[in-house]
């Protein structure tokens, strides 16, 4: 059996435009963003969509960019797919699913009496979300990001750290209370 | 009327930029990491070694009993010997997991057995170690997964039967490896009862005699050797994982064998259970081990009488019960000290007995029944109660739960600085009521609200709504099984 390339080859294999490489990225990673752009779009036919412009982005990105770490690397980029096509289908109507419901709850870290207009450089609220992660445990990070950077729902999610969906709904309660104050804190408004 | 999300959408296109090594962590991310690992190891080199059966714990002793339990997959029916040379084991903590694949695949002998710490070779010594003979018998030691071999075996029909080879063993028949110190001889010839849940026992074979057996009960002896037939049977239906980190591997349960040690007056008492597991082709086992029965604690059958050394404080006493919980054990609590204590388990139930559980369950009861009673009928009449529950965190940390009633009023204060791969956060509140509800997997699960008005109903509500809910509005605090589960599940 053919056995599965390393990162940093598949990335070597991309630096010099070796198409070889790309073959190899969709091999190893087509389930794992695959899962990321379902959760996010509604049709399967989207979804391949978002992995087609996944691959097409890590070929004309690499070179310049070398990511360190090519499935998070990855998994940004379908993400960011996914939920421009999401933006664009929704602009009219806004359906049901994971994603709204995921939207529902960040609700609770926007931090009241803002205008809009006070524009926070995405870049900036990163960061200060990042920091507010880096302050977390692992477990907590864990269930953070599977929530609201891959999407899973409560149950795909309880399932994968072995946790009750309760505790589960019960960490990101809290976590999204305390973001809210952390954000507030760092005079970050949106 | 559109609600519009722009804000919400700009804050989880925020989260699209968190540092690609913390996502790609998070997606690899199951529930342990390698800081847990270096944490166990780190207890575990902290734990001073003992010396001799006698100085051991309950817990060890327990290990120590688990070793009359070998269990031996061999790799053919005969010309194997049954005890070989192995690589050196070491007394780990329950969670601690190996999957020693590669050697596996070629190993005709595993052993579960436990040990007291070998010397200089621990677990990361003996999965970095080359496959040589000595590795072909492999062990397996209590919350510890390893592959087993599936043989194939011509069965009393002429056809192929896949089986799964155990033996039990005596320690002193074990030829043991430099640096692994052996508990004491264990009696004679113990005799135990099996009950598998869902395979059968295909035969025993004992003192080379073949003893089919084809049903779901058999007795052994140490030395016996016991085939299962691993022929497909329905997927077992169980209300709880057996195995948690099963789940995250995708590992499902084939079979559950209990064993129980024959006693004197032929009874059986219940000594831990066998779980087999499977992953496509892949066969995986895990021995599980009930705490040790205490001595003393009544007659067979019957729940103990458990007086509570709970004191009892307010909201308005936080400082004390701080103080109080301060003194409460750092680690996993055996039976005994459970019971001394007055404590009850909620989450890691599973390791105790089901005498232990009945216990448990009689401590709830009294105390949710006599408040609500209170509550309902007798408010000025004087009435105060507390409970603690042990709940254990999957590395084995356990969370104190404290939970008083002074006259209608329910103060919780959870304590879980002993968490180590939490915040370590204090959580306390205070509570109207406490309700019950039966989820539909027949759990029943208990929890405190902060507003009495508030109807089953709306209750319901906020259980089944994915956004969760405010713990200091809605607390779970524990949780029972139904009588049948209980059954099930042991």
């Amino acid at each position: 059996m053919k056995k599965e390339m390393q990162d940093e080859e598949i990335v070597q294999l991309l630096w010099e435009r070796e198409e070889e490489g790309l073959v190899a990225i969709q091999g190893k990673y087509t389930r794992y963003c695959g899962a990321v752009a379902r959760r996010i779009v509604e049709s399967k036919e989207d979804a391949e969509e978002c992995l087609n412009d996944t691959w097409l982005r890590a070929w004309n990105s690499i070179p310049p960019h070398r990511p360190e770490n090519l499935a998070g690397y990855l998994a940004k980029i379908v993400r960011n797919q996914a939920l421009s096509l999401y933006k664009k289908q929704h602009r009219q109507k806004r359906g049901g699913g994971t994603m709204s419901v995921a939207l529902e709850e960040l609700s609770d870290c926007l931090t009241d009496g803002t205008d809009i207009s006070e524009e926070v450089e995405k870049q900036e609220l990163s960061t200060v979300i990042t920091s507010y992660l880096k302050g977390k445990s692992r477990e907590q990070q864990a269930v953070f990001i599977k929530r609201y950077f891959y999407m899973m729902d409560i149950g795909e999610l309880a399932a994968s750290l072995s946790m009750k969906e309760n505790t589960v709904k019960s960490i990101l309660f809290r976590m999204r209370k305390e973001l809210k104050k952390y954000l507030e804190k760092e005079g970050i408004y949106i | 009327m559109k609600k519009e999300f722009d804000r919400e959408e700009k804050l989880l296109e925020a989260i699209g930029g968190l540092p690609e090594d913390m996502v790609a962590q998070a997606a690899e991310y199951k529930g342990e990491d390698e800081a847990m690992q270096t944490a166990k190891r780190e207890r575990k080199e902290q734990k001073p070694k003992k010396q001799g059966f006698r100085s051991w714990s309950y817990l060890e002793r327990g290990l120590a009993i688990a070793a009359c339990v070998a269990l031996v997959l061999l790799g053919s029916v005969r010309g194997i010997p049954l005890i070989q040379k192995y690589a050196a084991g070491d007394k780990t903590t329950p969670i601690q997991e190996d999957i020693r694949q590669s050697a596996a695949q070629r190993a005709p002998v595993v052993h579960v057995w436990g040990f007291t710490e070998a010397e200089g070779k621990n677990t990361e010594d003996n999965k970095k170690g080359s496959e040589t003979e000595e590795e072909l018998t492999r062990i397996l030691i209590w919350q510890k997964t390893v592959r087993l071999a599936l043989q194939q075996e011509i069965g009393e029909d002429g056809t192929e039967l896949p089986v799964l080879t155990f033996e039990f063993a005596k320690l002193e028949d074990m030829e043991l490896p430099e640096g692994v110190e052996a508990a004491e001889s264990l009696p004679e010839k113990e005799e135990y009862f099996l009950r598998s849940e869902f395979c059968n026992i295909a035969a025993v074979v004992s003192d080379g005699q073949t003893r089919i057996v084809n049903g779901k009960q058999a007795e052994c002896r140490d030395g016996d050797t016991v085939k299962m037939d691993m022929r497909e049977v329905s997927s077992p239906s169980l209300s709880y994982p057996p195995v948690a980190k099963w789940v995250k591997r995708n590992i499902d349960v084939r079979d559950i064998i209990h064993i129980s040690l024959k006693d004197e007056d032929g009874e059986g008492i219940g000594r831990g259970r066998i779980v087999i597991g499977q992953k496509g082709e892949n066969y995986y086992a895990v021995y599980q081990m009930n705490e040790e029965e205490e001595e003393g604690e009544g007659e067979e059958g019957q729940v103990s009488e458990t007086e509570s050394n709970v004191p009892i404080y307010g909201v308005g006493d936080r400082e004390k019960l701080e103080e109080y919980l301060a003194t409460l054990p750092e680690k996993y609590l055996s039976g005994k000290k459970v019971k001394k204590l007055g404590f009850l388990v909620g989450y890691g139930q599973q390791f105790y007995s089901e005498k232990q559980r009945a216990n448990f369950k009689k401590i709830w009861l009294d105390f949710f029944e006599t408040t609500k009673e209170h509550q309902k009928r007798e408010k000025d009449i004087g009435c105060e109660r507390a409970v603690v529950i042990v709940n254990y965190t999957i590395e084995g940390d356990p969370i104190y739960d404290y939970i008083s009633y002074i006259n209608g009023e329910y103060y919780l204060y959870v304590d879980s600085s002993r968490d180590r791969f939490g915040s370590g956060e204090p959580f306390d509140a205070v509570y109207e009521k406490m309700v019950s509800n039966t989820a539909k997997d027949d759990e029943i699960y208990y929890y405190l609200l902060k507003d009495s008005a508030m109807s089953e109903k709306q209750l319901k509500k906020h259980l089944r709504s994915e956004y969760g809910y405010d713990p200091e509005e809605i607390y779970e605090v524990y949780y029972l099984l139904s009588a049948g589960k209980e059954e099930t599940v042991e």
